[in-house]
């Protein structure tokens, strides 16, 4: 812990002496997408009870439709932090984006089956967020 | 010094205000009685009368038991038809504008409306 507070405060250090920071905090800004979705929000979503019908009903339109129905992803991007560069007469500040979904599954009867938040861009290696995080 | 030192925590408490983006919601009752939603009626509306008023759906699942409209609002607070564009961070289509909100509507076999929702963000 000590160990990685002093490479993170190195690091600041060395970023600022070059013109540049890293400001690896969420500002609250969302990039892309209708919204966040929370885990509170679709508890009331329960597998093997939901519907298709309901899960819309909750969440509105989906991004992404696959498998004729039977997955439904909801996406939306946040800005994590910025990297800001800066000199004499100017600057930058690029944010640099989360991606963060929402996959639902559905079986032959329409009823929920799995419900998932990941992590990641489409087309690239997705992974789950841990309990209790959007 | 010591009057500075209180600064930093300040600062970041100031940087992080407001740190949690849009959140998906239900609109209030009081956003989804506004004038262009205001036909409609669970068990009284048709398919028919939607799309005459509506036009193309933004999507449409299960046939077209289920249709969606995508809607964005202008500064003003009017509600006005929006599209996904592409997104190459996400390389998917996706939503960029602010305030998107996203109309469902569930018909029965018959094609008259049964249920009906509005998703907002904020």
């Amino acid at each position: 812990m000590r160990r990685s507070l002093g490479l993170f405060l190195g690091v600041l250090a060395l970023s600022l002496q070059a013109g540049c920071l890293i400001w690896p905090f969420p500002t609250g800004d969302l990039l892309a997408g209708r919204g966040r979705i929370t885990p509170q929000y679709v508890s009331s979503l329960q597998v093997g009870v939901a519907t298709r019908e309901d899960v819309l009903l909750r969440l509105g339109e989906p991004d992404e439709v696959l498998a004729g129905g039977k997955v439904l992803v909801y996406r939306w991007t946040e800005t994590r932090g910025f990297l800001a560069a800066g000199g004499y007469g100017g600057g930058v500040a690029v944010p640099f984006p989360g991606h963060r979904a929402l996959r639902l599954e559905f079986g032959p009867d329409a009823r929920l089956v799995r419900l998932a938040f990941e992590r990641g861009a489409p087309g690239s290696p997705t992974e789950p967020v841990p309990t209790g995080e959007s | 010094m010591g009057q500075s030192a209180p600064l930093g925590p300040l600062l970041g408490l100031a940087l992080l205000a407001g740190c949690t983006p849009p959140l998906l919601r239900q609109a209030e009752l009081a956003e989804i009685q506004v004038e262009w939603l205001a036909f409609l009626n669970d068990g009284k509306t048709t398919r028919e009368d939607v799309l005459l008023r509506l036009g193309t759906p933004s999507a449409q699942l299960e046939g077209e038991r289920i249709l969606t409209y995508a809607f964005s609002r202008d500064a003003g607070g009017a509600w006005g038809p929006v599209a996904r564009r592409w997104g190459r961070a996400q390389k998917a289509p996706i939503f960029s504008e602010r305030h998107i909100g996203s109309l469902v509507l569930v018909f029965a076999a018959d094609g008259r409306l049964v249920r009906h929702s509005l998703v907002v963000s904020g």
